[in-house]
């Protein structure tokens, strides 16, 4: 079983430590537009939702690429973008249905999330463990527990 | 020395290093001296949700290349998806390594990396139709009064088709802003839907 990137944006707090380490790893530089991770933030709610590639199984920007420089995987099940091979016409960027592909304004080359090959940095330096990295059975079986224990706590 | 050199790695982006080594002296210098993230290129990007067909950018297209595209049709055009429920405007898309300029055999079409476009020279080309023949989106189309390519030139750096589109389907903006718009829309209704929760 792959382990997957999973979300909870009721713990984010948007301290944006994700993109910042994000950017590092990837480009060396502390970059907001550089950063595979975005945060987007609801400031009169305070609600901040980190977005990122959601490696989806059936990717559009997969479907959309001319050059088959978008791939799904075989081994580890996420999409991985090819650069010898991708010509920079940002299609990816169209058909993905949460801008999670960006371009450098620089090389003007297109990135997305590469789960930083198996270890994503977003999820190690989450301090509230809004981004975990965690087998996709998880998700599932956290939430369950999460809401057992509420029917436990008003029972009780 | 080499020690040195070893450690200036991590903080320069290898992807960095065959651009800026092809690039001419003074567009080095130029770079340096606006900083590293100083250059921003506009780039023409389309959303196909908020497109409604009503086909103005089709119009304004030919309206602003004058008499040339009377023979040769517009440089956009919007497709009909879905019995008419989704609608996509197609041009070209300027790509970083394009087909198109990498066929050419006498280098009419080129790549110009500063304006993040590629140009063509219609005094070069030779009419051969290579490049429609690469092209993956079916964006360059030969003149048939010349017998030249034409393609899309951006009107210059002033899209004559962003100006008229009412939906702003068409955007001609800075390239980090590529997905900020979906971002924010998706992201947007998470907040709702955990607001609701709460």
């Amino acid at each position: 079983m792959n382990n997957v990137l999973s979300v909870d944006a009721r713990k984010c707090t948007g301290c944006l430590s994700c993109v910042a380490v994000c950017s590092m790893l990837h480009t060396g530089a502390t970059s907001l537009t550089l950063s595979r991770v975005q945060v987007v933030s609801d400031e009169p709610r305070g609600i901040h939702v980190p977005m990122m590639c959601q490696h989806c199984e059936d990717a559009p920007c997969v479907t959309v690429c001319p050059t088959r420089a978008m791939s799904r995987s075989q081994t580890g099940g996420e999409v991985v973008l090819d650069h010898s091979t991708c010509i920079g016409c940002r299609y990816c960027a169209q058909a993905c249905p949460f801008g999670a592909i960006g371009l450098d304004p620089e090389t003007m080359k297109v990135f997305k999330c590469d789960l930083c090959d198996g270890n994503p940095a977003c999820a190690r330096f989450c301090q509230p463990k809004a981004i975990e990295f965690v087998p996709a059975t998880k998700i599932r079986t956290g939430k369950r527990n999460a809401e057992a224990q509420k029917v436990v706590d008003s029972i009780a | 020395m080499r020690k040195r050199r070893r450690l200036s790695i991590p903080l320069r982006r290898s992807s960095n290093l065959p651009e800026s080594a092809g690039r001419s002296p003074e567009a080095n210098g130029g770079d340096a001296a606006m900083g590293r993230r100083g250059h921003s290129r506009s780039i023409l990007t389309a959303d196909q949700d908020r497109c409604d067909g009503c086909g103005e950018c089709v119009i304004a297209c030919e309206a602003a290349r004058g008499p040339a595209s009377a023979a040769s049709g517009p440089c956009i055009a919007v497709i009909s998806l879905q019995d008419d429920r989704l609608w996509l405007p197609m041009f070209c898309q300027q790509c970083r390594d394009a087909p198109c300029a990498s066929t050419c055999p006498t280098g009419a079409l080129s790549r110009d990396h500063d304006m993040a476009m590629v140009k063509l020279d219609q005094r070069r080309c030779v009419g051969c139709g290579i490049c429609l023949m690469s092209c993956p989106f079916g964006a360059i189309h030969l003149d048939p009064k010349v017998n030249k390519t034409s393609k899309c030139d951006l009107c210059g750096g002033d899209p004559a088709c962003v100006k008229k589109c009412q939906a702003r389907a068409l955007v001609f903006g800075a390239s980090y802003n590529l997905g900020k718009g979906r971002r924010r829309a998706v992201g947007a209704k998470v907040a709702c839907v955990i607001a609701g929760w709460r």
